[in-house]
């Protein structure tokens, strides 16, 4: 046998048996499952919402209109008392619909008002369509030309949340996208550089002349901070460039709105992503040390770093859903989970207007989580610095965290 | 005062340090000896502060080691690490700021400590561009450069060549004389005879002996005795005394253990009769000597 096979083999044999190899090999499955399935699973729960109206009106035009809509609109109708003023988006909620038809008669036309929880959402030509016969029967012995007219019978599109039209529920939606991007690249990126210098110092063996220098949760909190600092100083730099881009040329963006529109940014948005990046970024990065700690080879950075990526993944995946369904059950319980909270959180800011005890109580979580992850993660980091050579079980981890090693 | 009392250490099921109890005085340099996984590193890091004792105390002058005193103590670990990408004048400085001083102060010693170790030259260089002697005695900077009341440097010799351990040895000195407290392990029995005043042997987590050279001598089981020339005559003498062993011998000399019991003077009178003596010289063991009798003692 030559050398090289001889190297291979043994090689192919060492990484084989490593435990980074066994771990990166199960999470990376799970998580492909995950991401594999994710989208579609979500997508199918916000699309049965966004297919669900809720009909108010005159029984003569709902009771068709129902029908009309279920047969050929692919939409589950269901209706409901004509509420005395506007709906609220609370109503809608009730209702369990993403949206209510006000149906009526106007002169010998129909005339229906969608009050939609998102405008963007709406098409106007899958409520147009299967009501045109309802619309038609309406309009005897009108003469054929005037027919073709009021083909386009009036419907019209009003918001129940804070976007007034389409057009700016669009670019709200446009933005909030491009902010959650910025949102997962920070965190990702700047996690990714903790993890990498905690694990620096572990391999350069410099960790223990640190560690009598200077108290460890002060050698972490520095650490952290520093990369917090450097973090936003990077998202600055970002958003500048972006902006400037945007700005150039035409003034159109590639991504479909103008600088106007990014310069219009809402106070709150910006407050809100501002907010939850740090604390998603604190939850990460306080993880991300601890766990880097353990680490005593740079090559195996990349097998513990890959579970800890997965929720951040999860978490971009459900925001992105968010977008299109911000007052989706599973989107609201998910702006609560921890690790989740900062992106679905974000983007429901973004698209709709989130009641004030929510947004409380998932700042409350949040911080709340980054204390504990701090916890752990710092336990971890003190006793991952001095444990050099070998690494530990995950016994010793769990022990680690709940405060059981020695 | 740095007082151990019964300080004891578990890892899990694995006791790394059984009962370790010894004081050292102010401005004492002291060597604390024992073979790998003797449990030294572990002592060490409990009078830091960086691992709690699971039993026992450790105290310095009368308090308990906490943040504040840590902030006086130094330490280079056996475990040596620099940030590569560093230069080796940031470097010193960064651990010098860690311990509280700044500047000017710290660009001065940082200065002094380039030139105490010979660095200049390398000062803007990254570390990692060192030589393994180099970095050490930046390590050696970092961690004295704030003048700690106790210092401690586990294996500070390892990897030097001879003239950088000459060069520590003289900073160590310097240092002794500036004041500090000097706590050393090392393998090098020769360099910690010459530096160290006190000294404690530890084996498996326990103390073996500790005291001065002087009082770990007192222990010493026999008179070692050097006698020239070492002639047939003289060997048959030495041989006939009940206990006494031949140590070494060669063309001029030969050295024998002798029992403590035995009557120097008559020994003496009964070689004259044989041999014209040149010289009859009583041997001091050395710290090594004493360190493998200890040590292989603990294993009967």
């Amino acid at each position: 046998m030559n050398a090289f096979v001889t190297v291979l083999s043994t090689e192919l044999m060492r990484r084989l048996r490593s435990r980074a190899f066994v771990v990166g090999l199960i999470f990376g499955s799970l998580g492909i499952a995950l991401v594999t399935r994710l989208p579609a699973v979500l997508a199918s729960m916000s699309f049965s919402q966004m297919h669900e109206v809720a009909l108010a009106g005159p029984a003569a035009l709902t009771e068709p209109a129902k029908a009309l809509l279920e047969r050929d609109g692919d939409l589950d109708a269901r209706i409901v008392p004509a509420p005395a003023q506007p709906p609220s988006a609370a109503m809608l909620r009730a209702w369990h619909v993403g949206s209510l038809l006000r149906l009526s008669r106007d002169g010998n036309r129909l005339r229906v008002v969608i009050y939609a929880a998102d405008p963007s959402t709406i098409e106007l030509s899958a409520v147009r369509g299967p009501l045109l016969p309802l619309d038609v029967s309406l309009s005897a012995h009108r003469p054929p030309m005037q027919l073709r007219e009021d083909l386009n019978f009036p419907v019209e599109v009003r918001s129940v949340a804070r976007f007034q039209n389409a057009a700016q529920s669009e670019a709200a939606h446009g933005i909030a996208y491009l902010l959650l991007v910025l949102l997962y690249m920070l965190i990702v990126f700047n996690s990714q550089l903790v993890l990498t210098s905690v694990a620096e110092e572990k391999t350069s063996r410099i960790a223990e002349l640190l560690v009598a220098s200077v108290d460890l949760t002060t050698l972490l909190a520095g650490k952290i901070v520093a990369s917090t600092f450097l973090a936003v100083l990077q998202m600055g730099v970002w958003m500048i460039i972006g902006a400037a881009l945007s700005s150039g040329g035409s003034g159109t963006s590639t991504t479909g709105f103008d600088a106007a529109s990014l310069s219009a940014i809402p106070l709150a948005t910006i407050i809100g992503f501002l907010a939850f990046f740090v604390l998603g970024f604190l939850q990460m990065a306080v993880l991300f040390a601890g766990v880097g700690a353990l680490v005593n080879r740079t090559e195996d950075l990349g097998a513990v770093s890959g579970p800890l990526f997965l929720p951040v993944i999860i978490a971009f995946i459900v925001a992105i859903v968010a977008l299109t369904n911000p007052d989706a059950p599973y989107v609201i319980v998910g702006s609560f989970v921890p690790i989740l909270s900062p992106f679905v959180m974000f983007a429901r800011i973004a698209v709709s207007t989130v009641p004030a005890a929510q947004l409380l109580a998932a700042a409350l979580i949040d911080t709340l989580c980054v204390v504990l992850f701090a916890l752990a993660g710092g336990r971890l980091y003190r006793v991952g610095m001095l444990l050099y050579g070998r690494a530990p079980t995950l016994r010793q981890v769990v022990r680690t965290i709940v405060g059981i090693h020695s | 005062m740095l007082l151990v009392e019964k300080a004891r250490k578990d890892f899990g099921k694995v006791r790394a340090v059984a009962e370790v109890s010894f004081s050292i005085a102010d401005g004492t340099t002291f060597g604390l000896l024992g073979p790998n996984g003797a449990g030294k590193t572990t002592t060490m890091r409990m009078i830091l502060g960086i691992l709690t004792p699971d039993g026992g105390t450790i105290t310095w002058n009368g308090a308990h080691v906490d943040a504040r005193t840590r902030r006086i103590f130094g330490y280079l670990p056996e475990e040596r690490g620099l940030y590569g990408k560093m230069r080796v004048r940031d470097h010193i400085a960064y651990f010098g700021r860690l311990r509280g001083i700044t500047e000017p102060e710290i660009s001065r010693r940082t200065a002094g400590w380039i030139e105490r170790l010979a660095l200049q030259g390398y000062e803007d260089r990254p570390c990692a561009e060192l030589s393994k002697g180099n970095q050490q005695k930046v390590q050696v900077a970092c961690a004295a450069v704030h003048r700690p009341e106790l210092l401690i440097l586990d294996e500070p010799f390892s990897g030097l060549d001879p003239v950088n351990a000459e060069m520590l040895l003289a900073v160590l000195g310097d240092l002794r004389r500036g004041g500090t407290t000097l706590v050393l392990s090392s393998h090098e029995m020769w360099q910690l005879e010459r530096l160290c005043t006190d000294f404690c042997i530890v084996a498996e987590g326990r103390n073996l002996a500790a005291g001065t050279l002087a009082d770990l001598r007192r222990g010493w089981p026999v008179h070692r005795v050097r006698i020239t020339p070492g002639t047939a005559p003289v060997l048959q003498v030495l041989e006939a005394i009940d206990g006494a062993r031949q140590v070494e011998r060669d063309d001029r000399c030969v050295t024998f253990d002798l029992p403590p019991a035995t009557d120097g003077s008559a020994l003496l009178r009964s070689l004259v009769a044989v041999e014209s003596i040149a010289a009859f010289e009583p041997v001091e063991p050395s710290l090594r000597d004493l360190y493998l009798r200890i040590i292989e003692s603990s294993h009967r």
